[in-house]
């Protein structure tokens, strides 16, 4: 249960109110030259500039004059206090920006790609402050690196996602809260939660802090591209609720209904609580009140009971029943500017569990305000992190793993010293995922049992296919099997093989299959200064007459040949190849998605994924 | 060092000691024949032992649940020495066997069967070979156990069914089945019907004997010899006997009596249904039945060569088990051995002095042992506790062979002896109360000429039924009672034979069905019992009933402390009622469901809830003392 429980307070998803189409530069206040729309940009690896395609949809930055002038920074005609900001971007190698919020607090953006240990000026950092009168070389302080690198490869597109909170001020202007990052993630990586700043981080449009600023992307250093930008301020006026009256009664079942529930006492609160109930346990809770809504809109009600539930705004029955707390009721209604009542029953007539109810409102792009009292809903208990390090030697973890909702059984991840993991399904011959940073968790194995007894990768990942890669075709045309049955694919084990690499001797599991009559080794490692994965396949034994075997390199929506032998899979990862004279990679269509495709000559193929 | 039950056993002996104004004899304690001595763990190393395997050179490889194996040499730290960890191999999933072979270790994984070999000399493994592989739903309670070898090399496995609100077979193949590794990697099914078969072990004679733990369609732990085509009881498994590898004839749960008739019974309906060789009945004897190990060690370990010690992970301890064969069919008895093991007792295996290495987890399961992991050993310090060595069924009752001569007097007064018998009801629910329990009339006694053999001479012999057969007053000649003077013989069958001729009417009257040191402790208290709570008493009552197994006063052991209870509010009745039909849902953060325990008289019960609900408004007794594990 506790599992479940988890999961109690993600948000409920009213995000996404206010997208800007990026169809003009109409957004920003007097845009400099460096600033322009475009329809898509094309990057690659090793690249220090961006290619752009003339069209709608895309914000891009790029140095027209000298670097480092005031003027090249774009400001938004938004001045803003609170905010949730989501956008994705892309950086050529090399590249240096950053969003400030307000003008004045600034989540870095750099090319902080293959950076192990990032510091408060790389990638997704709150950047540091600055005062020069510290001294010299003390000047930076009170910077935070992000919990881990998650920068993705230069060329690829990055999501990013803020939630700020803005600074408050009393009415004479003195501060009275600081301002927050409640959150950021950068490719769904938390970087920072809950983070207060002190003051304004370097290159603030000034010292002083305000409610309310301009959003501000910095655009002095080089290029940068957005796109799927989304801001919602939150900057609705709030619901303001009245005093509740209530009624407390004790005994099994329904108080309005039983008699044999007893009348305790009735009373004015505040607010709505389970604590107006002495008892633990045959409780019955009855609330009336009344909220003043300043605006019309349709609002969304998240309700958790713990046992018997009733939610009734206006006379409309919106939760009724019984619901246990890990399973909150989500409801929208239409209110109208001006008064509503509202009641609420909660009744819990069983010994186990504890009393629980909360009831929260939210207007599309407001807050979620508590209709009850905070300490109504009990926090879920905090279930610690278990975590697995590849710390000085590979590591191989087998698990269960989801793909999608479907958990695969016979998974083995492996985490390099390298910062570079990828997970294996051993059934298939086949890479379920790859990904960078910090490698597994196996807190839903290893903390007590029971379900869903997966691991989790816990770096920047990319989904790979989860297909053997290796197929036995008449021609070039003959397709790929979407998967293949232990008869087909036997899998035999792994040995570890030594390998040094960038001047690291470790060791790396070879997975073994027999598969056609063939005896196929499976290895990958580290790819040259870790840009990636190298994964090599080699094969023993007969080929059947007339067969010839093919790899099939990559699956996408779009892949793009970018040059000098790579390719760009979905703008997610590369593909680097090593074609020979006779034998080149192609790109073909299969079941409606691209495929990248090899014939093998020779008994081994090697392909390497840069991410 | 554990006085966990004992010092009550004291309290209790000192009474029956004053009330026969005899001089006071020293009671035997558990540890002051098998020791129990503590592998001392490195700190940052999480030892949640899954598999024991010994290797011939004295160090013993172990592997874990978070999928680890070490290898421990010098474990015995001879000499105060210390033990030294090396980790050969790591990754493996959910690893809960292991066992070496050839120079090689062989690890089952959930999903695979794995050789594990160091080609390479530096200590590590470093080739990770798939002996066999097979299908998972991915559900938490696919645990797969072994390998076990059998003299011609070839290995097996069991599966656990999965667990979603019941014991689920279908969702991958052979779940809930015992199989055998083929040549070519490939599972031969053997026998059907495990549920969660933590523990099994091929004998001496080359038969294959599994435990079972308490759950659907088992009602209470149990050791069942399997053979070809068996049934074992738990119906999830049969989803797969329509395959034709299925050695069994297809099956459905529809075919299964399911009104709770005793499994004995529903045995008749359905031929292919095996009956368990030993119940070990709940709470009494275990709760969670895990490993189990023949006594081969010529005597090195006691005189119980040839029997059985099974383990119990929920109540760290390790119980006894004989079996005979009446009409070419294993059954035979089970008996309290040592408690007081540190976590939950998982895995035990022989080391080479003949000592017994026990490996304990408790993460999520819980267990009595209040550690999360542990490795201990048991030893046996070559002193002869007095003990029944053995109890066989004979055509008109039972033989108990002593460890010691027994005192002639002792022996003789049937008051010395409390038998009876009851059954458990088969059924898809999860668990059973005790059923059907009557009384087993004691006719004669006889005493063997050298004292070391009691016939007992019944009345109401019940086939299928599990029978008590306790001594409770029995001592030898220095006047000390046995170590444990309890034991449960599962009399499937009723040997034939020359009955003993006994005079009719009986000579003496039988003795009433409450153990004669419980009565004694009673008459005691009797009078303050009337108007007030005994902790004293409550706490007998919580040991007779094995209350104590999963509870204690105020802290969390497999099931909610006392005070918790308490908290609750219920009313003495409610918590009557409870009891007797307990209700999961009330303990969600509690793994092991608690059974029905209707066999427990009412009066008692009523004693135990007025302490329970006494508990709330005063100081804590000292009932955790009593039951203190330092």
């Amino acid at each position: 249960m506790y599992k479940f429980l988890f999961l109690l307070f993600l948000p409920v998803a009213v995000f996404a109110q206010n997208k800007f189409p990026l169809e003009d530069l109409n957004a920003f206040k007097n845009p400099g030259p460096n600033w322009s729309i475009q329809s898509a940009v094309l990057g690659n690896v090793t690249a220090t500039n961006l290619t752009p395609t003339p069209g709608k949809g895309i914000l891009l930055c790029q140095l027209k004059g000298p670097k480092y002038q005031p003027t090249d920074d774009l400001y938004f005609n938004l001045e803003h206090g609170n905010l949730k900001l989501s956008v994705d971007f892309l950086i050529p190698q090399g590249a240096n920006s950053g969003i400030y919020l307000q003008g004045r607090y600034e989540v870095q953006i750099a090319d902080s790609w293959r950076v192990k240990n990032p510091t408060d000026g790389d990638c997704g950092a709150i950047y540091y402050r600055w005062d020069e009168t510290r001294g010299a070389g003390k000047e930076g302080y009170e910077g935070h690196p992000p919990l881990q690198n998650a920068c993705r490869a230069p060329g690829l597109w990055n999501h990013l996602e803020i939630d700020f909170r803005a600074p408050a001020f009393d009415a004479v202007g003195k501060k009275t809260a600081n301002a927050r990052f409640n959150k950021v993630t950068l490719n769904g990586i938390t970087l920072h939660e809950n983070v207060e700043l002190l003051g304004v981080t370097r290159g603030a449009v000034s010292m002083v802090e305000v409610a309310k600023g301009p959003l501000r992307i910095q655009g002095d250093h080089g290029e940068i591209a957005f796109k799927n930008l989304q801001i919602e301020t939150g900057e609705r006026p709030l619901i303001t609720f009245s005093p509740v009256t209530y009624q407390y009664y004790e005994g099994k079942g329904y108080a309005t209904k039983d008699t044999a529930s007893k009348f305790v006492r009735s009373g004015t609160l505040p607010r709505a609580t389970m604590k107006a109930a002495d008892a633990k346990n045959n409780i019955f809770l009855l609330f009336n009140g009344e909220m003043e809504v300043p605006q019309t809109d349709t609002y969304t009600f998240q309700a958790y009971f713990g046992g018997t539930s009733l939610l009734m705004v206006d006379g409309d029955t919106l939760v009724k029943g019984w619901y246990w707390v890990d399973n909150p009721q989500v409801r929208l209604k239409k209110l109208t500017a001006g008064k509503h009542q509202y009641t609420i029953h909660y009744g819990k007539d069983f010994p186990w569990g504890y009393k629980s109810l909360g009831i929260f409102i939210q207007q599309p792009g407001g807050l979620k305000q508590n209709i009850t009292e905070r300490s109504s809903l009990p926090d879920p208990p905090p279930i610690p992190l278990v975590e697995v390090e590849p710390t000085n030697k590979t590591v191989v973890q087998r698990s269960f793993m989801l793909l999608g909702t479907k958990k695969l059984t016979h998974v083995a991840s492996v985490g390099m010293t390298s910062g570079l993991n990828f997970a294996y399904n051993l059934k298939q011959g086949s890479l379920v995922k790859i990904w960078r940073g910090q490698f597994l968790s196996a807190t839903q194995m290893w903390h007590e049992r029971g379900e869903p007894q997966t691991a989790e990768a816990l770096g920047v990942s990319v989904p790979m296919n989860n297909k053997f890669p290796l197929a036995l075709l008449a021609d070039k045309n003959g397709a790929f099997p979407d998967s293949l049955s232990p008869q087909e694919l036997k899998y035999k084990g792994y040995q570890l093989e030594k390998r040094a690499i960038g001047g690291e001797t470790q060791q790396y599991p070879d997975f073994m299959y027999e598969y056609q009559g063939l005896r196929i080794r499976d290895i990958s490692t580290p790819a040259n200064q870790s840009e990636g994965i190298l994964r090599q396949l080699s094969w023993q034994g007969d080929l059947q007459a007339g067969k010839q075997v093919y790899a099939l390199l990559a699956e996408g929506a779009t892949i793009q040949d970018i040059g000098a032998n790579r390719f760009l899979v979905d703008g997610q990862y590369y593909v680097l190849t090593f074609p020979t004279a006779g034998n080149k990679p192609f790109i073909r269509e299969s079941k409606g998605v691209q495929q990248l495709v090899m014939a093998v000559t020779g008994q081994e193929v090697s392909y390497q994924l840069i991410f | 060092m554990s006085y966990r039950p004992y010092i009550l056993c004291l309290f209790i002996a000192l009474l029956g000691a004053n009330a026969h104004a005899q001089a006071p004899v020293k009671p035997q304690l558990e540890e002051d024949y098998y020791e129990i001595k503590t592998i001392a763990i490195p700190t940052d190393v999480r030892l949640e032992v899954g598999g024991l395997a010994p290797m011939p050179d004295g160090r013993i490889g172990v592997c874990t649940r978070r999928g680890e194996v070490w290898i421990i040499e010098n474990p015995n730290q001879t000499d105060g020495t210390q033990a030294h960890f090396s980790l050969f191999a790591s990754g493996l999933h959910e690893a809960l066997g292991l066992a070496y072979r050839d120079g090689s270790f062989y690890c089952c994984q959930r999903g695979e069967l794995t050789k594990l070999t160091d080609t390479d000399a530096d200590g590590q493994a470093d080739l990770y070979e798939s002996v066999a592989s097979w299908d998972l739903s991915g559900n938490y309670h696919e645990y797969s156990y072994g390998p076990v070898f059998d003299k011609n090399g070839d290995i097996y496995l069991t599966f656990n069914v999965a667990w979603v609100g019941y014991g689920e077979g279908k969702l991958a193949k052979w779940r809930g089945w015992l199989v055998k590794v083929t040549k070519d990697g490939g599972l031969e099914p053997i026998a059907a019907g495990l549920r969660s078969p933590a523990g099994f072990n091929i004998n001496a004679n080359g038969d294959i004997l599994y435990g079972e733990n308490q759950g659907d369609w088992v009602g209470s732990g149990r050791v069942t010899h399997l053979e070809k085509g068996d049934f074992a009881g738990h119906a999830g498994s049969l989803y797969w006997t329509k395959e034709p590898e299925s050695p069994l004839r297809a099956m459905t749960k529809a075919e299964l009596p399911d009104d709770g008739e005793p499994m004995y019974e529903a045995a008749r309906k359905v031929p292919a249904l095996k009956l368990p060789a030993v119940w070990f009945p709940h709470a009494l004897m275990g709760i969670s039945t895990a490993d189990m190990v023949e006594d081969d060690t010529d005597g090195k370990f006691g005189p119980f060569q040839g029997q059985y010690f099974v383990l119990d992970q929920g109540q760290s301890r390790v119980m006894r088990m004989t079996l005979e064969k009446i009409n070419g069919k294993y059954q035979g008895a089970c008996y309290p051995f040592r408690e007081g093991f540190q976590s939950g007792t998982l895995r035990g295996r022989w080391g080479l002095d003949g000592s017994l290495f026990i490996g304990m987890t408790s993460r999520g399961w819980g267990s009595t042992g209040a550690d999360s992991y542990g490795l201990q050993r048991l030893v046996w310090n070559g002193q002869m506790p007095f003990e029944m060595k053995n109890v066989r069924a004979m055509p008109d009752g039972f033989e108990i062979e002593f460890t010691e001569p027994v005192s002639r007097k002792s022996a003789e007064d049937f008051a010395s002896y409390a038998l009876q018998s009851f059954t458990y009801e088969y059924h898809h629910q999860y668990g059973s109360p005790i059923i059907n329990m009557e009384d087993t009339p004691l006719r004669a006694v006889i005493v063997s000429e050298d004292r070391m053999k009691v016939r007992l001479v019944v009345g109401n012999l019940r086939k299928g039924y599990i029978h008590q057969v306790q001594a409770n007053g029995v001592t030898n000649d220095a006047g000390q009672p046995l170590l444990h003077d309890m034991s449960y013989y599962t009399l499937n069958d009723i040997p034939v034979g020359a009955l003993v001729n006994v005079p009719s009417p009986v000579i003496k009257p039988a003795p009433a069905k409450t153990p004669k040191a419980n009565k004694k402790a009673k008459s005691k208290t009797d009078t303050a019992a009337n108007t007030a709570v005994n902790p004293v008493q409550v706490a007998a009552l919580l040991k007779k009933y094995a209350c104590v197994g999963c509870h204690a006063e105020a802290k969390r052991v497999v099931g909610p402390p006392y005070l918790e209870i308490a908290k609750r509010n219920y009313p003495n009745a409610k918590i009557l009622d409870l009891i007797y039909h307990p209700q999961p849902a009330n303990w969600p953060e509690y793994a092991t469901e608690m059974a029905p325990m209707s066999h427990v008289p009412k009066e008692d019960v009523l004693k135990i809830a007025a302490w329970i609900n006494a508990l709330d408004d005063k100081p804590k007794t000292d009932l955790q003392k009593l039951d203190n594990r330092d």
